[in-house]
């Protein structure tokens, strides 16, 4: 078996070839006569063979050589009841790897692959093995359907090992506290001297603000007080429209 | 009927003279800039808080500041500090008594 998961780690990846794997090792004993002898290769192994794709176009089925003979060990074309079986049995391969399957052969027939079912930018990867006599058979997944077979952790529903709040809240946040003492003309601060008393016009129950040291973000209202022989603040609630800036 | 003439205004590009001589013509008089306002705010102090504490904070908390109250605060105009004073109280107002010039 080979793949090409370079667009996902590696543990995806192994969830992934494990449920391909079995998948195809289920399909294999339902509907072939002869024990399972795929071999893993390299993709580049593997040319263009037969295409079929699933209804959604999520998955591609890529034969190479005759389902027939890898089956049911049948030489020559695939006519009769060889024929209705391969068919069938393409199709519950479609179906069990999660894409829908038209019953017309001619609607699932595939020229050449989309890009989303070769491109890895894209999310798609392909999966390829060879039995002894080198028929072969590569599975073309698009994103979503390898979502659906290996869903990606940010769809699990589990708890959050840690939540950003704890995450943050040991770390330490200076804040300062201020008071707009309003507008003041230059000229009253003209020889301005060590010992003169300033006027303003700011009112005695005038509240301040807290603000984010670092940002400079004003977080509320306080009142101006004491305690412990400290200066010390009381938070009055958050930010009136009237705050100043 | 009178008519008249409206054309669109030809300005000359200006530049400063290559040489500037002369004395100013502006002196660094306080008193023509005297009525221009600027916003003066007093800091009262800082504290730190642990993120966790900050998001547990209520109307009615208290928090004590770094600094003791015969601390001198911090005069900032327009957001720069510029004076250290002492927050007094003249009347119904806030007053501030200049400590030091910085």
């Amino acid at each position: 078996m080979a793949e090409s998961f370079a667009w996902i780690g590696a543990s995806r990846q192994i969830s992934l070839r494990a449920a391909v794997g079995e998948s195809i090792a289920a399909w294999w004993g339902r509907w072939a006569t002869l024990p399972c002898a795929l071999l893993e290769v390299d993709l580049d192994e593997l040319p263009a063979g037969h295409l079929q794709v699933g209804r959604e176009g999520d998955v591609a089925v890529q034969v190479r050589g005759s389902l027939a003979k890898m089956l049911l060990g049948l030489e020559g074309d695939e006519q009769g009841l060889p024929a209705v079986v391969c068919d069938q049995a393409m199709r519950d391969l479609l179906e069990c790897l999660g894409d829908g399957a038209d019953a017309d052969p001619s609607a699932r027939s595939l020229d050449i692959l989309p890009a989303r079912l070769v491109d890895e930018r894209l999310g798609a990867c392909r999966i390829a093995w060879l039995d002894t006599h080198g028929h072969g058979l590569a599975i073309c997944l698009a994103r979503p359907a390898v979502d659906r077979i290996v869903p990606t952790l940010a769809r699990t529903t589990g708890p959050a090992m840690t939540t950003r709040r704890e995450l943050v809240a040991t770390r330490a946040v200076a804040l300062r506290a201020e008071l707009d003492l309003g507008s003041i003309g230059l000229g009253e601060l003209r020889g301005l001297q060590p010992g003169d008393v300033l006027l303003t016009r700011a009112p005695l129950e005038r509240l301040g603000r807290l603000i984010v040291a670092s940002t400079g973000h004003a977080l509320a209202e306080t009142h101006l007080g004491q305690h412990q022989g400290k200066r010390a603040i009381q938070l009055a609630g958050p930010l009136s429209s009237e705050s100043p800036a | 009927m009178n008519t008249l003439l409206v054309e669109p205004l030809l300005l000359e590009p200006l530049a400063d003279a290559p040489d500037l001589i002369g004395p100013a013509l502006v002196t660094e008089d306080l008193g023509l800039i005297g009525h221009v306002q600027v916003k003066l705010t007093a800091v009262l102090g800082e504290t730190e808080l642990s993120v966790g504490d900050l998001y547990g904070l209520r109307p009615g908390s208290v928090l004590t500041l770094d600094q003791a109250l015969d601390q001198a605060i911090v005069l900032k105009l327009d957001g720069k500090p510029v004076a250290t004073a002492n927050l007094v109280a003249v009347g119904d107002c806030f007053g501030v008594q200049v400590v030091s010039i910085l």
